[in-house]
């Protein structure tokens, strides 16, 4: 198992690097030259834009560029905000834990929430309350986080006046973000759980469970919901995923000063450095959470978990055929 | 066997029981008026094609035929005087395992995959027996080695077994707290032919220590003739012949269990080709209540047998035909 | 039993006959060839132009003269959205058919090749699936400069690695069936067994997550539209005018409600099709 995970670490960086090197090629050729932007407004002279390209590094030809920042990256060090001049990697660092924290309480409700009511809606596969959900759901599916996020803003921070329009100041200011990151993820668990349920619960061995005088409650979540879990796993993955690599969007309505947020900005004002390290930043935590998925994968089948492990049973297995008693 | 025809009730008593299913727009008439009776210590074998509706009839004495393609459950099924399809499911869910069990057709899909074998077992034996996990987890490890499996096997997970361990391990299951009446749904039909008569060993020398009646479903005639005392013959949902086992192997009565022994070949006898039931099997979408279900396939159907549906006809003592030829003999 | 119909399930005659008895399919199908035909037709309904400014009107609340409200430079709202449709419908589409069908080529060969050839491919996706879609989207995006034609672009170049994996598993799957095996036995010539047999069973399932893969795009291009990196005002394309709109939120919400509501019907559409063709494909999940 150890070792599985070791490999596939290393398998990362690769992938990383091939990364680092897109990122940066492509952002040499973006249309918009980040020292005029940076000067912008004021009539700058030809020396002054002259010198902040030397400054900056940008005056070298694009090979030695490219080389002194995979030099760079060796050392972990993402290189310096154009325009605030602050390190990238400590900013990095520094907002983070917002877009951790968004992500993570967005995960709890779309966890706690969506997969008991996708297990209610198998239970229940035609009945009203199915039924109702289904359309709920479907519909909550093709909202736009955005426009979600901005009706939430007119509803609790406009009308009702409950809560804070923007920025984070205490709990309260998580909850809009919380709600319009998850509702999208909540209602395709949900579905997602409904269908993988609505096969499992058919299957024999819910017929054998219920032979055997369990409850129906038992029978749902001790039997079938386990069997039911990989696809869950699998687009609650993605989506954590998705949220941790910024939830872009919302957290530029809410102006929450996380990952999204900073290489939004950064895209906009051409502060390459930026972007380069808020990218690989979300690539990297990306594929650990592709990785943490399988991991998962591999804890709740028995049968993955076996590929991972070594075959030392092999020569057990083949004494079944000839049974010790009979 | 008198007790039919006596208004005692039996251990087990099925009355005029019938399913059915739909299927998209279509009705499946899966058992027609079907009825029964198991005494206690006895084995009742249910013979048919595939799809006469034998399986029905097991899962119907249980209540677990599937809920979202039910369209119709009626009749009588009552076990030891208790009412079992009209009960409340908390007190059916007390029988259930407990006092009747069965044994599935096929092991590769019974068993949970994400569970360990031994909590498949000791699930049940905790549940009806108020034992704790710990203890449960010993007498489930108990009936392991009862049908054969090493007790340091029993933290494995079914996909580390064969087909044939799979099937002891459904057995365990079954038998595990010791019930009144087993069910044992064509319980070698998945297996390799070697491990089939290891598993019917199995499944007899368990009933009789434990003196459990059963009900066998099989097409294998072989099997009826090892294991049952009483034998039914399942036509398109209908039972259309009944009685000891002798009565149906040295009297068969029906053209259709006469058609069933014929297609058995038999090497006492020097016959030059095996004699196959002509025709396909009934549609199950179509309800036979004007005519005989056999009728398009049997070799002695008369314009009566198109136009009027056969009753049971008690040709000796305990021994019932449902064929309008049987009037004759 | 199987339920008897009349053309072999599967076949896109029979996905097309299931389509027109599903209530829902049909209004997904209404509602997106109806706005279509408004959106092209709003110059000559409509009393306003989209792009008409009207001083007077400047933040109306909708009214009978203008049912959504007008707005920051007194545009009618109404015209606007409907005027809109065009965008998001097509950039849904064009991408989704540009990026399934570069994936699906892209698949095949990874599949059918294997070896070297199928390493690189799979590499290569694993690099731009190392990241959120969105933000793939966003980074092309931010390369290429906001326009019409660079939002289908980008939102078709995020789509490929996906349906890539996806063909290339059901190439797997297809090659290795006993069918395939047969065709070869029976001496077919390769390319045939690749057009006739291989790529048809294999491309079968695709067409669910393809037509999933146009609401994803028409949703995924009106967020760039949002962020700026998208189509730009003055064109009214939903993702701008929620943009636009954002910036009044606390006085003027009105601005607010349609552009997302349209967006949201429109993928809701999309949805309610793709749910049915995927019930048309699998009779296993219909009950």
């Amino acid at each position: 198992m150890l070792k599985y995970v070791g490999k596939r670490l290393l398998q990362i960086i690769p992938v990383l690097i091939i990364v680092a090197i897109l990122i940066f090629v492509l952002m040499y050729f973006v249309p918009g030259d980040p020292v005029q932007i940076m000067l912008g407004d004021y009539h700058a002279t030809e020396e002054q834009i002259q010198a902040t390209r030397a400054r900056l590094g940008l005056d070298k030809p694009f090979l030695v560029q490219l080389w002194d920042y995979l030099v760079g990256l060796t050392r972990l060090d993402f290189g310096a905000s154009y325009i605030y001049n602050i390190n990238v990697g400590q900013e990095l660092m520094h907002r983070f834990p917002y877009t951790l924290r968004l992500a993570l309480y967005s995960l709890v409700f779309v966890v706690v929430v969506g997969i008991p009511l996708g297990v209610l809606c198998a239970v229940q596969a035609g009945k009203t309350v199915d039924r109702v959900l289904m359309v709920v759901t479907l519909v909550l599916n093709s909202m736009p986080a955005f426009w979600l996020g901005l009706l939430l803003i007119i509803l609790f921070a406009v009308k009702l006046n409950w809560l804070p329009t923007s920025g984070i100041h205490g709990w309260t200011s998580w909850i809009m973000p919380t709600i319009a990151t998850s509702v999208g993820a909540l209602a395709g668990v949900c579905r997602q759980t409904r269908s993988s349920m609505l096969e499992v619960i058919r299957s024999d061995f819910v017929v054998t469970a219920r032979s055997k005088g369990l409850s129906e409650r038992k029978i749902t979540y001790g039997h079938a919901l386990p069997n039911a879990l990989i696809p869950i796993i699998t687009v609650c993955g993605t989506r954590f995923g998705a949220m941790l690599g910024g939830s872009t969007v919302i957290e530029a309505i809410y102006t929450v000063p996380g990952i999204g947020q900073y290489m939004v900005n950064a895209i906009n004002s051409r502060d390459y450095p930026v972007v380069r390290g808020s990218i690989l930043y979300i690539a990297f935590s990306f594929s650990i959470i592709m990785l943490v998925v399988d991991l998962v994968y591999a804890f709740v089948d028995p049968r993955i978990r076996a590929q991972y492990v070594k075959v030392k049973k092999k020569a057990e297995s083949e004494e079944e055929k000839t049974p010790e008693a009979a | 066997m008198s007790e039919h025809a006596t208004p005692k009730e039996a251990f087990l008593d099925i009355r005029d029981l019938k399913v059915e299913y739909k299927l998209g727009k279509d009705t499946i008439y899966a058992v027609n008026g079907v009825s029964f009776q198991v005494e206690k210590g006895t084995t009742l074998g249910l013979v048919g094609e595939t799809g006469a509706g034998k399986t029905t009839i097991a899962k119907a004495i249980l209540r677990i035929l599937p809920d979202h393609s039910l369209k119709m459950m009626d009749g009588v099924v009552k076990f030891d005087g208790e009412d079992i399809l009209n009960m409340p499911d908390e007190q059916l869910r007390r029988i259930r395992g407990r006092r009747i069990s069965m044994i599935f057709q096929d092991p590769m899909t019974a068993l949970n995959p994400v569970m360990p074998v031994v909590d498949q077992i000791a699930e049940g034996i905790a549940l009806h027996q108020n034992k704790s996990k710990q203890d449960a987890r010993i007498a489930a490890i108990k009936m392991l080695e009862m049908v054969g499996i090493s007790s340091d096997r029993a933290g494995e997970y079914p996909h580390q077994f064969s087909g044939g361990m799979k099937q002891r391990v459904v057995i365990a299951i079954a038998l595990a707290c010791n019930p009144d009446l087993l069910i044992a749904d064509e319980p070698t039909t998945a297996l390799d032919v070697t491990i089939q008569a290891q598993v019917l060993e199995l499944i007899g020398n368990l009933r009789d220590e434990l003196g459990t009646s059963m009900i066998l479903i099989t097409h294998d005639l072989g099997v009826v003739a090892g294991t049952c005392d009483n034998v039914a013959v399942v036509y398109a949902g209908e039972i259309i012949e009944y009685g000891t086992k002798e009565d149906i192997f040295d009297h068969p009565t029906h053209p259709y269990t006469i058609g069933l022994f014929g297609a058995l070949p038999d090497l006492s006898k020097d016959v030059k080709r095996l004699s196959p039931i002509a025709g396909l099997p009934p549609d199950p979408s179509v309800e036979y209540t004007g005519s005989c279900p056999f009728a398009p396939r049997c070799p002695k159907a008369t314009e009566a047998c198109t136009k009027e549906k056969p009753v049971d006809i008690e040709i000796t003592p305990g021994h019932l035909v449902r064929c309008h030829l049987a009037k004759e003999k | 039993m199987k339920s008897r119909a009349s053309d072999k399930p599967g076949s896109l005659a029979y996905v097309g006959k299931y389509l027109l008895h599903s209530p829902s399919a049909m209004v997904g199908l209404c509602f997106l060839v109806g706005i279509m035909i408004l959106s092209f037709l709003t110059p000559f309904i409509f009393k306003y132009g989209f792009r008409e400014l009207n001083i007077r009107a400047q933040y109306s609340t909708p009214t009978l003269e203008h049912p959504f409200g007008c707005d920051e430079v007194g545009r009618d709202i109404m015209v606007r959205v409907l005027y809109g449709a065009k965008y998001t419908i097509s950039i849904g589409i064009f991408a989704t058919a540009g990026g399934g069908l570069m994936g699906v080529i892209l698949g095949a060969i990874a599949g059918y090749r294997g070896g070297l050839v199928d390493s690189f491919i799979m590499r290569f996706l694993d690099v731009f699936q190392s990241f959120p879609a969105i933000l793939l989207a966003i980074a092309i995006a931010a390369v290429l400069g906001p326009g019409y034609w660079k939002v289908i672009l980008a939102c078709g170049i995020t789509g490929i690695p996906g349906y890539a994996r996806m063909m290339r598993a059901n190439i797997l799957t297809v090659r290795g069936s006993e069918y395939i095996e047969a065709a070869k036995s029976i001496g077919c010539k390769e390319s045939r067994v690749v057009v006739k047999h291989v790529i048809p069973n294999a491309f079968s399932p695709m067409i669910v997550s393809l037509a999933m893969g146009v609401a994803n795009a028409g949703l995924a291009a009106s967020s760039l539209s949002f962020l700026g990196f998208g189509v730009v005002p003055p064109t009214p394309e939903w993702g701008s005018m929620l943009s636009t709109a954002r910036t009044y939120i606390l006085e003027h919400p009105h601005m607010v409600i349609f552009p997302g509501l349209f967006i949201m019907l429109t993928v809701l559409s999309f949805n309610l099709v793709g749910d049915a063709i995927r019930d048309a494909l699998d009779p296993k999940l219909r009950d």
